[in-house]
């Protein structure tokens, strides 16, 4: 293997670098680019996210595993034919992922259940993630077997392209021509870096279709959704929107789920009629989502009302401005009418306003960001803002004509989370969308009454109207749903932003629609008892760290434990973290990244100081890992919002330093005896792979997030431990 | 411990989990305590060798070995014998407006007594009622309604007549047959919400027993069938002829789906073979498709789309089409074809207006048929 030293005369220092710091940036803004996508074509709510992250790692570190080959000499040209290669399969896996549906011979419109999602994910996984993943190896050999600074390179690497794709491309264009950025990009500077000689070819047909996707995403994008004619479409820093029109009728899509259908009024009337016309005298009403879905309009039937809406995007609004007819939209011109563009939670905490009704115009909590909505700390926020008797009301989907157990116990979680705040029982009126309504006043779902109300106010309504009410509450259907709740709520689980139990009971009804696995799967983790999942692992793993250390006292492979628990730790942190700062502090796009910087910062500063230190740190481990633990402890009280919005921040970069110090440190110790330099990141990578899967599919769902960290400081207590016995001998 | 001896552990401690894990998980997910289903002898059905049967009630022709289950999900070969797992087991029971049915043409402003079972015998991606239908029988929870008890039921709820409805009636002939005879004492009409995936021999049975059928037309090609209903057109064309050549009523529903059966010349096609084959005065409903199951994202179809579906089966010569699930939309109303005044003035599930004489037009007598008293 040809080693690199500085100074020498046929290579820059910098340009020595590169390759691993490229290396970094392009398995970030890969994966960032590619789940952007993902989510837009399979609806993604947690579980896939989780599983397409998870593919990646495994992947990455399945790649770091392989060894190079014996007697190659010169790293370069595979170095550039693999950097190569990988912006081909980038590009190539964005048009996989883009037609997806149609090679699955199916609708675009057509929901898949986890099963396609999982399968494309571990495709697209072993064809990009895998080979960057040895590409860790061979910057290793490039760099004289340096695998600490490979590491430095390539998570300063992966910083930067956290930085520069959420904040200079993701706002300003669309995902394909950001992908064609980063990949035409990354196969220039691996030309400039490497002077490959031979895989010239490779890297220009990078550029190549680097440069296509640029210019074909519209197309792509019309093909794909044939039969269907798109007429706009837009990525914004919140998802991809989608705009279907079919004669007069048009549709708007956020990844994958409609936010609106006009004209259609059903949605819209049910949103908010049943709350309006529980009260003679709203006149401020708060309206979060459903600015551009007509719901507007049906406020503004009612005299004196006045009327705020928040919209997360406002590229939701200035698209449906675009595409509808301006008198569709009129009425957000409505002086009474005031629009803001943020966080719908967030703009409720920080107003000084109370209302006489909030009404919520979301979709069902089916990740942990829109469960935020419907959690105890939320109605609790919502009770503040609401006027003596004002009604808070949202709209969940469901099942008309038969209430399945697995309906019973979502809708009774979130009704049981509404009277933890709201005492008297909130009401729910039947239907395929199910109203639920919640007031410290009286509630009515007397049909004669509300439709008196109607004609009274002379409201042209249609669904929401007397034709339609008496079969709508039929007593039969309010009290069969009634009773189900009853029996469903004694189960008692509160729905809480870091213990997401409606999101778990949601996502079991999003899997009963497909008649795979993933069902199964859900039902029977929610039927394991707590103990067997959180505290029995912890101790099988007790057990097997007991024996791996007396198997490896002295081998140099027992420092991959602490490293494997670092993997663990690190990714699963960062998504508690990430999940809990939304739910503190709102949804505020560019705050996520900014986390993430934190933590790669984090890491590089931990890693250099690993680095410097002139012998291997066997001594240093039992003090890291200690301090794993202490953060964890830091991390369990900080939770709940405590110190503000810096102290997350902190928290991750003290994470990132104590990462990036350890695998530095435990990797020199390991490659003292074992010359693999992509054992130990590929060990790191395994682990996160095995953490993020549990913590998103299982625990963050059925236990919550306190738990999980409380879990992870045992696991890292046990790694403690096992590093003060080991490193003893 | 070596690389090798480290991937060996590894491959076998996946290889068990993942070899035990299905079973685990199926026995953990599977309901806790007995499912409430039946076990009364199915009709229609031959006996092979080797406790094998073939099942005769629908086209799919299930031959099933002993313990397995028919496509359906709830009717089961028992040694030989085969059974149905939802007689007398409702898992859904509400009193409905006839016209949400719909039926247009019977006892309009009456409430139906409208249950179902489990199971169905097709499976469209679009289906309202997936929780009950797209499932095997102890995948919902069922309680004990016999045949006679549901018909004392709806008399006791004031319902002229029982909707046999949501999933699929078929694959609960038996229950239905039989209830639709108790029905029948009590002077309590029976009618069928069907997607007619059904054979001639039951069909022909059943239509002595109950006085309406309703057909869900889903569109008008094999390949539409195949593609998001998994099933076929010929047999449900034939299940429309039967029903029209008895005295049983028959209303058909063509639920109007965005770019997969909504092109004009498909809607023309289906409208002038309705009107040859099961008759010009055969109520035809363009029902307005929403979002739901599996193409919950398919948009809303455009009131012009069912608009001109209805002009075009009017121009066909059918004489009473009808728009749906557009409530307060005039053509929910019935016109008389002789005058062209509204005998029956709808809005939504509400009658607003009846004018009609002993079956007919009150203003220019022209005979509306229907089932009106």
């Amino acid at each position: 293997m040809r080693i690199v030293r500085d100074g020498d005369p046929r290579h820059l220092g910098l340009s020595a670098r590169l390759p691993a710091f490229l290396l970094g940036f392009m398995a970030a803004s890969f994966q960032v680019y590619l789940l952007r996508e993902f989510s837009a074509e399979f609806t993604g709510n947690e579980l896939t996210f989780g599983f397409v992250l998870g593919a990646w790692l495994l992947w990455g570190g399945l790649g770091s595993l392989v060894r190079p080959r014996r007697g190659a000499v010169r790293p370069e040209p595979r170095l550039a034919r693999l950097y190569g290669g990988a912006v081909i399969l980038f590009c190539g896996g964005l048009v996989l992922l883009r037609f997806s549906h149609k090679l699955m011979g199916i609708l675009p419109a057509e929901a898949t259940g986890l099963v396609p999602a999982l399968g494309f994910a571990l495709v697209l996984g072993l064809f990009l993630s895998f080979p960057l993943g040895h590409a860790f190896v061979l910057n290793a050999g490039f760099l004289g077997d340096d695998v600490g600074l490979v590491y430095i390179l390539e998570s300063a690497g992966a910083a930067a392209a956290g930085l520069i794709v959420h904040f200079l491309l993701i706002p300003r264009m669309s995902n394909w021509l950001g992908a064609a950025i980063v990949g035409g990009g990354a196969a220039i500077l691996t030309l400039v870096a490497l002077r490959p000689r031979r895989s010239k070819a490779i890297l220009a047909a990078a550029l190549l279709l680097s440069a296509g996707l640029a210019i074909s995403d519209r197309t792509a994008l019309k093909a794909a959704w044939k039969p269907l004619d798109l007429v706009d479409a837009e990525d914004t820093p919140y998802g991809k929107l989608l705009v279907i029109r079919n004669a007069e009728q048009v549709t708007l899509f956020d990844n994958g789920l409609a936010v609106f259908s006009r004209p259609d009024v059903g949605a819209a009337e049910d949103a908010v009629h049943f709350a309006m016309l529980q009260r003679d005298d709203v006149e401020r009403v708060l309206l979060v989502g459903g600015t551009a879905s007509g719901c507007v309009e049906e406020v503004l039937k009612y005299p004196g009302v006045r009327v705020d809406c928040v919209e997360l995007d406002p590229a939701v609004v200035r698209l449906a401005r675009k595409q509808l007819p301006p008198a569709a939209l009129a009425a957000l011109d409505d002086p009474r009418v005031h629009v803001f563009a943020q966080d719908g939670r967030a703009f409720l905490e920080r107003t000084a306003e109370r209302y006489n009704a909030v009404l919520l115009n979301l979709p069902d909590p089916s990740t942990t960001q829109i469960n935020r909505y419907y959690t105890r700390e939320f109605f609790a926020e919502v009770r503040k803002k609401l006027e003596p008797g004002g009604v808070l009301s949202f709209v969940l989907t469901g099942p008309e004509n038969y209430v399945s157990g697995a309906f019973s116990r979502y809708l009774a979680s979130i009704v049981w989370t509404l009277l933890d705040v709201f005492p008297p029982q909130p009401v729910v009126v039947p239907g395929p969308g199910v109203v639920v309504l919640a007031s410290d006043g009286p509630l009515s779902l007397d049909p004669e009454l509300l439709s008196a109300k109607i004609a009274r106010l002379g409201l042209e309504t249609t669904y929401v109207s007397p034709a339609m009410l008496p079969a709508r509450l039929d007593p039969g259907r309010v009290d069969r749903l009634t009773l189900t709740l009853t029996v469903a709520a004694a189960e008692g689980r509160i729905n809480r932003d870091l213990v997401p139990v409606s999101y778990y009971f949601q996502s079991l009804l999003w899997a009963g629609q497909f008649r795979g696995i993933e069902a199964r799967l859900l039902v029977a983790a929610g039927r394991i008892p707590r103990a067997w999942i959180l505290d029995a692992p912890l101790a099988l793993i007790a057990l097997a760290l007991a024996v791996l250390a007396c198997r490896l006292r002295r081998s140099a492979a027992r420092f991959l434990v602490p490293v494997a628990v670092m993997g663990i730790t690190s990714i699963v942190v960062e998504v508690a973290v990430f999940i809990a700062f939304q739910a503190n502090f709102g949804y505020v796009y560019g705050k996520i990244p900014l986390l993430l910087a934190a933590f790669m910062a984090g890491l590089v500063i931990g890693a250099v100081l690993g680095r410097r230190r002139k012998r291997p740190g066997q001594a240093d481990l039992p003090f890291v890992q200690g301090g794993f633990v202490l953060l964890l402890a830091a991390t369990l009280g900080a939770l709940p919002g405590r110190g503000g919005e810096p102290v997350p921040f902190v928290l991750l970069a003290g994470f990132g330093a104590l990462s990036g110090y350890l695998f530095v440190a435990a990797n020199r110790l390991v490659l003292r005896e074992t010359p693999h330099p992509g054992l130990g990141y590929g060990v790191d990578l395994i682990a996160s792979f095995a953490g993020v899967v549990v913590a998103s599919a299982l625990i963050i769902p059925l236990f919550g997030i306190p738990a999980l960290i409380l879990r992870l400081a045992v696991l890292n207590i046990l790694g403690l431990a096992f590093v003060m016995v080991t490193s003893s001998r | 411990m070596n690389r090798r001896s480290f991937l060996r552990g590894a491959a076998g401690a996946g290889l068990a989990v993942g070899a035990g894990l299905p079973a685990l998980c199926a026995r953990l997910a599977a309901q806790t305590g007995r499912p409430n289903l039946s076990r009364v002898e199915a009709r229609y059905y031959v006996k092979l060798p080797d406790r094998e049967i073939e099942c005769r009630l629908c086209p799919r022709l299930c031959r099933l070995g002993d313990k397995e289950r028919g496509y359906c999900g709830v009717r089961e070969n028992q040694g030989g014998v085969y059974y149905t797992l939802v007689y007398g087991k409702a898992c859904s029971l509400n009193v409905d407006p006839i016209e949400k049915k719909p039926f247009f043409h019977v006892l309009p402003g009456t409430t139906a007594l409208s249950m179902a079972t489990a199971g169905c015998n097709v499976n469209c991606k679009f289906c309202q009622n997936w929780e009950i239908s797209q499932v095997r029988a102890e995948q919902v929870e069922h309680f004990d309604l016999p045949p006679e008890a549901a018909a004392a039921k709806a008399v006791s709820a004031g319902c002229p007549s029982i909707a046999y409805t949501y999933s699929e009636p078929t694959v609960f002939f038996e229950y239905m047959y039989d209830t639709a005879l108790q029905a029948r004492r009590r002077g309590v009409r029976s009618l069928v919400v069907t997607g007619g995936h059904i054979n001639p021999e039951p069909l022909a049975d059943l239509l002595a027993v109950v006085d309406a059928v309703k057909v869900d037309l889903k569109g008008f090609t094999e390949g539409f069938y195949k593609a998001y209903v998994r099933g076929a057109l010929k047999p449900v064309l034939e299940a429309i002829r039967t029903v029209a050549k008895s005295e049983a009523w028959l209303e058909i529903v063509y639920l109007v789906i965005p770019t997969l059966n909504d092109r004009p010349e498909d809607i023309r096609e289906m409208a002038r073979w309705v009107g040859n084959e099961a008759g010009a005065d055969v109520p035809l409903h363009f029902s307005r498709f929403h979002p739901m199951y599996l193409m919950k994202n398919l948009p809303p179809t455009p009131l012009s789309t069912l608009e001109a579906a209805r002009e075009t089966a009017l121009g066909q010569g059918l004489r009473f089409v009808y728009i749906g699930n557009v409530p307060g939309h005039e053509a929910e109303s019935t016109y008389c074809p002789g005058c062209g005044q509204a005998v029956i003035k709808r809005v939504g599930y509400s009658i607003e207006a009846v004018r009609l004489k002993k079956g007919k037009c009150a203003s220019c007598g022209t005979a509306i048929p229907g089932i009106w008293a």
